[in-house]
């Protein structure tokens, strides 16, 4: 049997390293068509000018251009504070729920975690659409805190500056947290609970518990998630495009939806749209490698 | 198991949805109710049910009888995904799906004008420049080319509420042709003694910036469509101050959209509305105020030379998309109704409200008619009368794009930040917006 | 740890895990309620049920809404998406870990290093690459303004052949091994073994590609030009949008957009959460 196998390795090897090649070979082409060479694209069409189809080359005009731009500018601007403030939030919030509903003394754990999922089962616009009403000048959520002697003057979420931008944190923050609370409660599931129990018996508080052995054996998945959210957050784009269009005055718009602008709202220049395209990847490269160094050095 | 009988669900599901919707899915442009294979199919996209797709719908009634050969299939659709789709499709040179006949607004159209010559049809051949108001047609003229059949114009005039007023001891005379700084004391008058705002802001609306530009014959860019007129315009500058005397005043109230704006209407929070003659139709959903609303020309501002009490904002217009099939039928279709028919135009005013631009020729009866709602008053008549008197003004091709700048800019001089500053910060950010070629 | 604090703690954990449950479900309650209510009623914050669902139902059935339209749009593309998109990814996760190589595993790295550019970023290109394509006879039917533009962009995705790639190293080689020793080919072995193995990662992958595609909302916004191809998302954001937005009509329309993922959720909730556990081993 053995001398057999020895020989026909050869070929099985080759054969199977082709099968390798075939399975792959769908994923690998689709991606390529579809992401890889939009990329190298845009990196042309980073370096025109122009609008509609007449584009000329413009060198780094474009780039020229976004150093100025106070849109741009605003969107940036937007778009990180949802980062700074929104991720760390949502993460923490999720990490919480799912070590909760770690404790096995606790009853009625799948009817929380259905609860805790169910903002995911929404699609972006059907939510946005819903908490708009909720969050309206005259909606239930003031309403309720006029009523309840909160505030005196309703809270004016979609047309001031400020309060439109924490509505939108509080939307993502709705619709995103039992997401990421999934992957922490899948994640501590395959942490043994013997782990748990030695620390008991040292008396390690709950406290303790997260900053020794749950933080440090999630670090992977905190890892994992972080990075999604991060790049989810910088193409934020179907929530404020149906809460707040951008508005008042630009005050919410991000990256995606000025990039939507400038390619589709207002006359398209596409050159420009690329070139803005282009940072964000380079950002996201920069911060996907910080968030990596970051959790690999703890 | 689960998961098998879950799949051959959706896969049921499906198959039975894809026979008829892969059908529609491909059959592009003319894709619509399933017709005789004689008739000839054309489409047409609007956005407002109660305005401008009812007018299609009456057109198509009209035009179908003449012709029984033609079916119209009117689409009615945002306005954002109009404005989207074309955008996208134009620069595709993609015209799948695109419709032959579409509306389009007087700011926007430039745009497509310039930037992709060729997508739409020249239309010379159908209309009768003479018959219509010249500050409407310059919008959609080149070289003189007119490419456009005019819908509606929305010739401006301040709507007001005369109980309020007059709580405040004010009587339609004293109404008649003011300025914006007397509309203002007026405003804090109704104010202190009603309670009731005197005018309304709604976030992402720059209604009030364009109508005052257009009074006093000025725009964002120059005679040649392009050069830009911002820094310095003495126009845009007592804009500004006006925006900022208004909210400084108190008496505007805020909506965050076009939903509130018109409950706000109907709740009564509003004293007057300037706007185009076209928000009448909106301001007659509140039944219980009728009698409550007259109709003067808009206040004229105060230290700029040629400004008058009258103005336009916004209005649009039909096009031919020229290359979607059955172009000529589209074209004959907006010849016989939108373009020529005053009969029909004169009943779209009682139908809908429509002030189509149309210079009055006899034609138009239904603009003598009294409106109970406003008192009796014959609006029409009077919209008539103060389009003679609106400038013309070149629109150029990236008003939305400086709208936005400008609403950002208007937030630092409402906050106290000085004008000249503003302008000059508007003039050099709209400077980077690109440029054709 | 005494039995007290223990309590406490227990206790704490209730009340909080009952706010975050409540404040994730209301939404879900208020739509609901606003389906059975008139817009008028529903811009008055009415709580409790009405009876206008039925009229409401009617409202949105009118063709020109295009939400019929709209739902069976979205029913096919989710459902050729989520099928392509397992078979396509599970086949190249699968083989990243059975056929190892490092070549591949070198592809892999470059495949997964896509989960970081944003669509946002190649959105413009990808729009002008399917222009182009509809000039092109036979990729026409792929084209701009088609159901196959929607689909294909989002069939192959770095994050399930990583999904599927993780789970695969649970699946006993052994098995793999003993089945090619019967004379199984790659294919079978693939379809008759791994597939019914993996069932839950299979219907992890499925929950994760039907809730994209389902919700998609950017790229089929740009790729459609005629009313005939939209999607729910753009279906309820344009009544949403409209001069005189029926919240009535909205409402209902919302929560029969969210009907079939939430049934996709809860048939497969167990596998689902088995899925998950596999991944982020």
């Amino acid at each position: 049997m053995r001398e057999k196998s020895k020989i026909a390795k050869g070929p099985l090897e080759k054969k199977l390293n082709r099968t390798g090649w075939m399975f792959v070979s769908g994923a690998s082409a689709l991606i390529i068509v579809f992401t890889f060479y939009p990329v190298v694209d845009a990196l042309r069409l980073a370096f025109m000018s122009g609008k509609g189809n007449q584009l000329s080359f413009a060198g780094m005009g474009n780039f020229q251009r976004m150093l100025q731009d106070e849109t741009l500018k605003k969107a940036f601007f937007n778009t990180f504070l949802y980062l700074i403030i929104q991720v760390p939030i949502m993460l923490i919030l999720g990490l919480i729920i799912a070590s909760m509903l770690q404790n096995k003394d606790l009853r009625f754990k799948g009817l929380f975690r259905t609860a805790i999922f169910l903002p995911c089962i929404t699609s972006s616009v059907a939510y946005a659409l819903v908490l708009k009403t909720i969050f309206a000048n005259e909606g239930l959520f003031n309403t309720l805190l006029t009523k309840c002697g909160l505030i005196s003057e309703p809270i004016l979420w979609l047309n001031d500056a400020f309060w439109s931008k924490m509505l939108i944190i509080i939307v993502i923050t709705w619709r995103w947290t039992g997401y990421n609370a999934m992957f922490y409660i899948a994640g501590l599931q395959n942490i043994e609970p013997s782990i748990y129990e030695a620390a008991d018996l040292d008396g390690a508080g709950s406290l303790q518990k997260m900053r020794y052995i749950t933080a440090p054996l999630l670090r992977p998945v905190i890892l994992f998630t972080s990075i999604t959210s991060t790049i989810g957050t910088l193409q934020l784009f179907d929530e404020v495009k149906n809460i707040t269009n951008g508005g008042p005055a630009n005050a919410t718009i991000t990256i995606s939806g000025y990039i939507y602008n400038v390619c589709f709202s207002y006359v398209s220049e596409f050159g420009y749209a690329s070139a803005i395209a282009l940072v964000v990847v380079i950002i996201i490269a920069i911060l996907s490698a910080l968030q990596m160094r970051v959790g690999d050095k703890e | 198991m689960r998961i098998r009988k879950l799949l051959a669900l959706l896969l049921a599901a499906a198959a039975a949805l894809c026979l008829p919707a892969c059908g529609g899915s491909t059959s592009g442009s003319n894709a619509g109710k399933t017709a005789d294979e004689s008739k000839t199919e054309i489409t047409a996209w609007a956005w407002d049910d109660n305005f401008n797709v009812k007018a299609l719908r009456l057109a198509k009634e009209r035009y179908e009888a003449e012709h029984p050969d033609v079916t119209l299939t009117v689409i009615s659709q945002s306005l954002n995904d109009v404005v989207q789709k074309l955008n996208t499709a134009f620069a595709a040179e993609s015209y799948d799906g695109l419709p032959n006949i579409v509306l389009i607004e007087d700011y926007r159209v430039g745009g497509y004008l310039d930037v992709f010559p060729g997508s739409l049809r020249d239309l010379s051949s159908i209309i009768n420049a003479d018959d219509w108001m010249p500050y409407k047609l310059s919008a959609f003229t080149r070289d003189g080319k007119i490419y456009g059949v005019p819908f509606d114009s929305a010739v401006c005039g301040m709507f007001y509420r005369v109980d309020f007023l007059e709580q405040a001891g004010y009587t339609g005379e004293d109404l008649n042709n003011i300025t914006w700084s007397e509309y203002i004391e007026i405003g804090k008058k109704v104010k202190e003694a009603t309670g009731v705002s005197m005018l309304e802001q709604t976030s992402g609306d720059l209604t009030l910036m364009k109508i005052l530009m257009q009074s006093a014959g000025t725009w964002y860019v120059n005679e040649d469509n392009t050069s830009l007129n911002i820094a310095g315009n003495p126009v845009i500058k007592e804009a500004m101050q006006v925006y900022k005397d208004l909210m400084d005043a108190g008496i505007v109230m805020n909506f965050p959209g076009w939903d509130e704006k018109v409950r706000g209407i109907q709740n009564g929070d509003l004293a007057t509305i300037v706007d185009g003659c076209w928000i009448s139709a909106t301001i007659k959903t509140a039944e219980d105020q009728s009698g409550k609303w007259a109709l003067k020309p808009i206040p004229r501002m105060d230290h700029v030379e040629g400004a008058v009490n009258a103005s336009n904002v916004g209005g649009s217009s039909w096009y031919v998309v020229d290359k979607v099939a059955n172009a000529d039928v589209a074209e004959n279709f907006l010849k016989e109704t939108f373009a020529s028919d005053t009969g029909f135009l004169n009943e779209l005013v009682n139908e809908i409200g429509l002030f189509s631009s149309h210079k009055s020729d006899g034609s138009f009866t239904n603009y003598e008619a009294q409106d109970a709602f406003f008192g009796n008053q014959k609006i029409w008549e009077d919209f008539a009368a103060w389009a003679e008197l609106v400038p013309q003004v070149p629109y150029g091709i990236n008003t939305y794009n400086i709208d936005d700048i400008v609403e950002e800019e208007l937030q630092t001089v409402l906050q106290g930040g000085d004008i000249d500053a503003a302008l000059s910060a508007i003039e050099s950010r709209a400077a980077q917006i690109g440029q054709i070629g | 740890m005494g039995k007290t604090k223990k309590k406490v703690i227990l206790a704490i954990e209730y009340v909080f895990l009952c706010f975050v449950s409540f404040l994730c479900a209301f939404p879900f309650l208020w739509m609901i309620i606003g389906a059975t209510n008139t817009s008028s009623d529903v811009m008055r914050n009415k709580m409790t049920f009405g009876s206008a669902l039925w009229n409401n139902l009617q409202t949105l059935l009118q063709p020109e809404k295009g939400f019929v339209t709209g739902l069976s749009n979205t029913i096919i593309t989710t459902v050729v998406t989520t099928l392509l998109s397992l078979l396509v990814c599970s086949l190249a996760g699968y083989s990243f870990t059975m056929y190892r190589s490092q070549k591949r595993e070198k592809l892999f790295n470059i495949l997964l290093l896509t989960m970081m550019i944003p669509f946002s970023s190649i959105m413009v290109p990808l729009y002008r690459m399917f222009a182009q394509m509809n000039k092109i006879p036979v990729l026409k039917l792929v084209g701009l303004n088609t159901l196959g533009a929607m689909i294909l962009p989002s069939v192959s995705t770095a994050f399930l052949i990583f999904f599927f790639r993780q789970n695969a190293k649970s699946f006993s080689k052994e098995l793999a091994e003993a089945a090619r020793i019967d004379g199984l080919g790659e294919w079978a072995i693939f379809f008759k073994i791994f597939f019914p193995v993996m069932r839950s990662t299979f219907a992890t992958g499925a929950i994760v590609s039907f809730m994209n595609s389902w919700n998609n909302y950017l790229w089929p916004l740009l790729v459609a030009q005629s009313p005939q191809v939209r999607t729910l998302p753009m279906v309820l954001s344009a009544l949403g949008q409209s001069y005189t937005a029926d919240y009535g009509a909205l409402m209902t329309a919302i929560v029969i957009a969210t009907l079939p993922s939430a049934l996709v959720y809860f048939l497969m909730q167990k596998e689902f959460v088995a899925g998950m556990t596999g991944a982020v081993k």
